[in-house]
C-alpha cells in the first residue's frame, strides 16, 4: 500500500473515539478498557484479552456537559474526554482505569465514577517519587489492579499470558523505535509521526504491528523527502494528542523530530525486559522509566535527557508546550526556560488549549522563534 | 541594596507587625491576633540569629509538619525548620500585600504560568531573591496539591539541595499509612545526612507529646467555636494551617492554642460574640481564605452579620494525635496527621467524596446555615469537583456560594466584586431561607 494511504488509515483510527479495528473487535466479542495515562501499564489489559484504549478527545468539539461538573480552570484535554463519556461516546468501553496523575485527572475519575455507568472504574496510585524504596508499592498496585480486572472479566491473568503481552507490546515499542529513528532524516514529519503513535494506543495491538509493518516496508522503498525547513525541534510536555498542533508548528517551518511527550517517546521508548518474573518487569518499566513532569526530584535527568535528544535528532530548539491550568507542565517549563536563560538550547514556551483550532497566535509565536533560533545559528533561509 | 540593608519584605512585614499590635493591643475582641503576632514576630526573629549560629536550616512545604526536624540532635533547635510558603502568609497578614503582588509579578515574569498556586509563587519568588536563608536540605510532601511538586522541584533548581519529597498515595487506609511512614523513616535517614545530627527518639517522644497538647487545646477550642453565637473572630481560623505546618511540637504553637482556646472559653462563658450586632449567618468557609486582605472577614461579620465559626485551615480532628508508645508508632500517627488531618492534604488529595462527605458534617457540626467553597487559582483540584460538591450540597440542603479568588493576589477578585457575592449571597439567599424556615 502507499504510504500516503497507509496514513490515511491512521489518520481514521485516531479521529473519532470509537475507530473500525476497535468495532471489530468489539463485534468479535472483545473487551475494551480505557486508561489515562502512560504510567498504566497495557501488558496487564492485553494479558486479560483486553485491548487497553488510552482515553482521549478525539474528535470533541464541545465542553459542555463536562462543564456542568469542572469549572472552566481545569485543563481541556480533560474537560473533553469527560464530556464524552457524560455523552456517552465512551460507552463501547467494558471499564476505565485512572490513576493519580494530577489534581484534575483525580477529579475527571470523580466524575466517571459518579455521573456514568462504565462497568469496570478503578484508580491506581502512582508514586510521584520514583526511588527504590517506593518501587514496591507501585508493583503491589498493579497486583491489585489484576485482581480487579479478573474479578471483573473472570479471565486468569497468568505470568504466562504477562509474558506474552509483554512480548507483543515490546514489539510495538520496537518498531515505533525504528519508525522514529526515520526522523533522524526527512522521511517523515512530526505530523506523520504523530499520527501514528498516537493510533498504537487507541487500536488492538496487533492490527497495529501489521500496519506499521506495512508502513516501514513503503518507506524502505521511499526517498528522502525534500522537505524545506527552517529549523529542527524537539517538542515537550506532558498531554499532547493533536497531530494538528504538530502540523501547524511545521507550516511555519520547523520540523518536529521527537515528541518528548506522554503519547510520544514516553509511551514507546524503553521495552520492558523479557527475563524473570513478568509482573516485576512491568512494574520495573513503568516506574523507572523517563520521568514526567509529575514526578519529584527527577527535572535534572528529564533535562539530560532532552540534551540527548536534541543531540541525536539534530534539534536545534525545544517547544515546551503546555495546557492551559496544567500546573505540572507549566512548572517544568519553566524550570525548562531557566535553563535556556542559562545558555542551554533555545525555547519556546508555549500555553495552548486542547482542540480549539485556529492556531493564530501560535503562528505568530513559532515563526518568531524559528527566526530566533536562524539568527543565533547564523544560518538564516531555508535549507 | 547595600550589604547590611533590611530587605522591603522584611521591613513591611515587621513595621506591619508592630503597627497592627499597637493598633490592637487595647482591643479585647482582637487577643487572639495579638497573640499570633507575638507568635510571629519570635519566629522571623528567631530566623536569623539560627542562620547566625549554623544551625542547619530544613525547608518544608504546606503539607508538612516539623516533628522530625526539631527532634534532631539532643538539645533544643538544634535544626530549624523553615515553611517557605509561610512568608508569603505573613507579608499578607500583617505586611503590604503589595509586596507580594510584586513578587507574583516577578516570578510570572519570569515564566511561571498564573495558574500555579501564589503560595508557592512566592515562594519560589523569595528563592529567586535570595530572601530565603540558604538550606541544609528540604523535606517535601506531594499533598495537599500539584503545586507542592513545582515548588520542590524549583527548590532543587534554585537553591541547589536535592529535596526528600513525601508521596502520599489517594487512598489514607492502613497500607497507605505505612506506606507513609517508611518513607518518614527514610526521610530520617535523609535528615541526619543532611544535617549531620542524629535523631533523637525521646527528644521526638517528647516533641510528639507536646503536639498532643496542643491538639488538645485545638480541638477545645474548636468546641467552643461551636456555640451560637460564636465567641470569637472569623479570621483567627485561618491561622490554624500555618500553625500546624510551623508550630506543632513546639512550646509556643501549644501556648498560642491555649491563648485560643482560653479566649474562646472566657468570652463564651461571658456571652460574648463575634459580631458587633446581631449573629445572622453562620458559615462553614471550606477552602482557602482571602489572605491578603483579613479586615474582609471583619466586613462580613460587621456587614452581615456572617461569622465563620470553623474554616477548612482551622478544622483539626483526633487523629493529629501522636502515639508515643514507639518510634514505630510515631512514625505511624505522624503519617496519620500528614495524609488525614493537615488542612486540604486530608480533604483534597483523595476522592471528591471525601472534601464533600467533611464539608457536609463540619456545617452539622457547627450549626451553620451555608457554606463558602472558594476557589483559589492553583486549587485545581476543587475547580474539578465543583459539580459534584454544588450536587451534593443541594441533596443536603445547604446553600453554597462558590467564586474564583487568589490566596494573595486581588487582582483575581477583588474586594469589591466579592462583597457583592457575599452581599447578594447572604440577603437574597441565605437570609430569606432562614427566615422561611424559622
Amino acid at each position: 500500500m502507499e504510504k500516503e494511504k497507509l496514513f490515511d488509515t491512521y489518520q481514521e483510527v485516531i479521529e473519532k473515539p470509537l475507530n473500525k479495528t476497535l468495532k471489530e473487535w468489539i463485534s468479535n466479542d472483545g473487551k475494551v478498557v480505557g486508561y489515562y495515562c502512560s504510567l498504566i501499564p497495557v501488558e496487564i489489559f492485553t494479558a486479560a484479552d483486553i485491548v487497553p484504549y488510552r482515553i482521549r478527545g478525539a474528535g470533541s468539539e464541545s465542553t459542555d456537559f463536562a462543564d456542568v461538573y469542572m469549572s472552566s480552570q481545569v485543563c481541556t484535554f480533560l474537560r473533553h474526554t469527560v464530556n464524552h463519556a457524560l455523552e456517552g461516546r465512551f460507552n463501547f468501553l467494558s471499564g476505565i482505569v485512572a490513576m493519580n496523575g494530577c489534581d484534575q485527572s483525580r477529579r475527571a475519575f470523580d466524575i466517571w465514577k459518579n455521573k456514568t455507568k462504565t462497568p469496570f472504574q478503578t484508580i491506581i496510585s502512582v508514586p510521584r517519587v520514583p526511588e527504590e524504596y517506593n518501587s514496591n508499592w507501585y508493583k503491589e498496585e498493579l497486583a491489585g489492579l489484576i485482581s480487579g480486572i479478573e474479578e471483573q472479566f473472570s479471565v486468569k491473568i497468568t505470568p504466562e499470558k504477562l509474558a506474552e503481552a509483554i512480548k507483543l507490546h515490546n514489539t510495538v515499542r520496537r518498531k515505533l523505535s525504528q519508525f522514529n529513528e526515520l526522523r533522524k532524516g526527512t522521511f517523515i514529519n512530526g505530523y506523520e509521526a504523530t499520527t501514528v503513535t498516537i493510533a498504537a494506543q487507541v487500536m488492538p495491538p496487533k492490527n497495529f504491528n501489521e500496519l506499521l509493518d506495512k508502513l516501514l516496508e513503503s518507506l524502505q522503498s521511499a526517498k528522502q523527502n525534500s522537505r524545506l525547513y527552517r529549523a529542527r525541534l524537539v517538542i515537550s510536555g506532558g498531554e499532547m494528542d493533536e497531530p494538528e498542533f504538530v502540523k501547524t508548528i511545521e507550516e511555519q517551518g520547523g520540523l518536529v523530530v521527537y515528541e518528548d511527550t506522554c503519547f510520544g517517546a514516553r509511551y514507546y521508548e524503553e521495552l520492558v525486559s523479557e527475563d524473570g518474573d513478568p509482573l516485576t518487569n512491568i512494574a520495573k518499566r513503568y516506574f523507572y522509566r523517563m520521568p514526567c513532569a509529575r514526578m519529584a526530584n527527577k527535572f535534572d535527568k528529564r533535562y539530560d535527557n532532552l540534551k540527548a535528544v536534541c543531540n541525536k535528532y539534530e534539534a536545534e530548539g525545544i517547544i515546551a508546550q503546555y495546557l492551559v491550568h496544567c500546573l505540572l507542565n507549566a512548572g517544568e517549563a519553566f524550570l525548562i526556560n531557566m535553563r535556556a536563560k542559562e545558555g542551554e538550547i533555545p525555547t519556546l514556551i508555549l500555553d495552548r488549549e486542547c482542540r480549539t483550532g485556529g492556531y493564530g497566535q501560535l503562528k505568530t509565536r513559532v515563526q518568531a522563534f524559528i527566526e530566533s533560533i536562524e539568527a543565533k545559528s547564523a544560518k538564516g533561509g531555508n535549507r | 541594596m547595600a550589604e547590611n540593608e533590611v530587605p522591603r519584605e522584611f521591613q513591611e512585614i515587621f513595621g506591619g507587625l508592630n503597627r497592627s499590635f499597637k493598633e490592637n493591643k487595647d482591643n479585647p475582641d482582637a487577643k487572639p491576633v495579638n497573640s499570633w503576632i507575638t507568635v510571629i514576630k519570635g519566629l522571623l526573629e528567631g530566623l536569623p540569629q539560627f542562620v547566625e549560629a549554623g544551625v542547619p536550616i530544613i525547608y518544608t512545604n504546606l503539607g508538612n509538619s516539623p516533628e522530625l526536624v526539631l527532634a534532631l540532635g539532643d538539645d533544643e533547635m538544634e535544626a530549624a525548620p523553615f515553611g517557605f510558603e509561610a512568608l508569603a502568609a505573613v507579608q499578607a497578614w500583617f505586611g503590604n500585600n503589595q509586596v507580594n503582588m510584586d513578587n507574583i509579578d516577578l516570578v510570572e515574569g519570569s515564566g511561571l504560568s498564573s495558574d500555579v498556586c501564589s503560595a508557592d509563587k512566592l515562594a519560589i519568588g523569595h528563592m529567586l531573591r535570595k530572601l530565603s536563608p540558604p538550606p541544609a536540605g528540604g523535606i517535601f510532601i506531594n499533598t495537599p496539591c500539584d503545586s507542592q511538586i513545582i515548588g520542590a522541584n524549583a527548590f532543587k533548581e534554585i537553591m541547589g539541595v536535592d529535596p526528600f519529597v513525601v508521596d502520599v498515595p489517594y487512598n489514607t487506609g492502613d497500607r497507605e499509612l505505612r506506606y507513609v511512614a517508611m518513607q518518614l523513616r527514610e526521610q530520617v535517614d535523609y535528615l541526619e545526612r543532611a544535617t549531620g545530627k542524629k535523631l533523637n527518639w525521646e527528644k521526638l517522644k517528647a516533641i510528639c507529646t507536646e503536639n498532643n497538647r496542643m491538639i488538645e487545646l485545638l480541638l477545645e477550642w474548636s468546641d467552643w467555636r461551636k456555640h451560637i453565637p460564636c465567641p470569637q473572630m472569623s479570621k483567627v481560623v485561618t491561622f490554624g494551617f500555618v500553625l500546624l505546618n510551623t508550630l506543632s511540637g513546639l512550646p509556643v504553637g501549644t501556648w498560642y492554642a491555649s491563648e485560643l482556646a482560653g479566649d474562646a472559653k472566657e468570652r463564651s462563658l461571658a456571652g460574648k460574640k463575634a459580631t458587633k450586632g446581631e449573629e445572622k449567618i453562620r458559615t462553614i468557609w471550606f477552602g482557602d481564605p482571602i489572605w491578603w486582605d483579613l479586615s474582609f472577614y471583619d466586613w462580613m461579620e460587621e456587614e452581615l452579620g456572617m461569622v465563620v465559626p470553623m474554616d477548612l485551615f482551622g478544622y483539626v480532628t483526633t487523629e493529629a494525635y501522636i502515639d508515643t508508645s514507639s518510634p514505630e508508632t510515631m512514625l505511624y500517627t505522624l503519617a496519620r496527621k500528614l495524609t488525614r488531618v493537615m488542612p486540604m492534604s486530608r480533604q483534597l488529595t483523595g476522592a471528591a467524596e471525601i472534601y464533600i462527605d467533611d464539608l457536609i458534617s463540619v456545617v452539622k457540626e457547627f450549626r451553620a446555615d451555608c457554606a463558602i467553597f472558594p476557589g483559589n487559582t492553583g486549587c485545581k483540584h476543587m475547580f474539578g469537583m465543583q459539580g459534584l460538591v454544588r450536587e451534593s450540597l443541594r441533596e443536603a440542603d445547604i446553600p453554597l456560594l462558590s467564586f474564583q479568588f487568589d490566596l494573595f493576589d486581588p487582582r483575581t477578585r477583588g474586594l469589591a466584586d466579592l462583597k457583592e457575592d457575599f452581599r447578594r449571597f447572604a440577603n437574597d439567599i441565605v437570609l430569606p431561607r432562614k427566615n422561611r424556615q424559622t
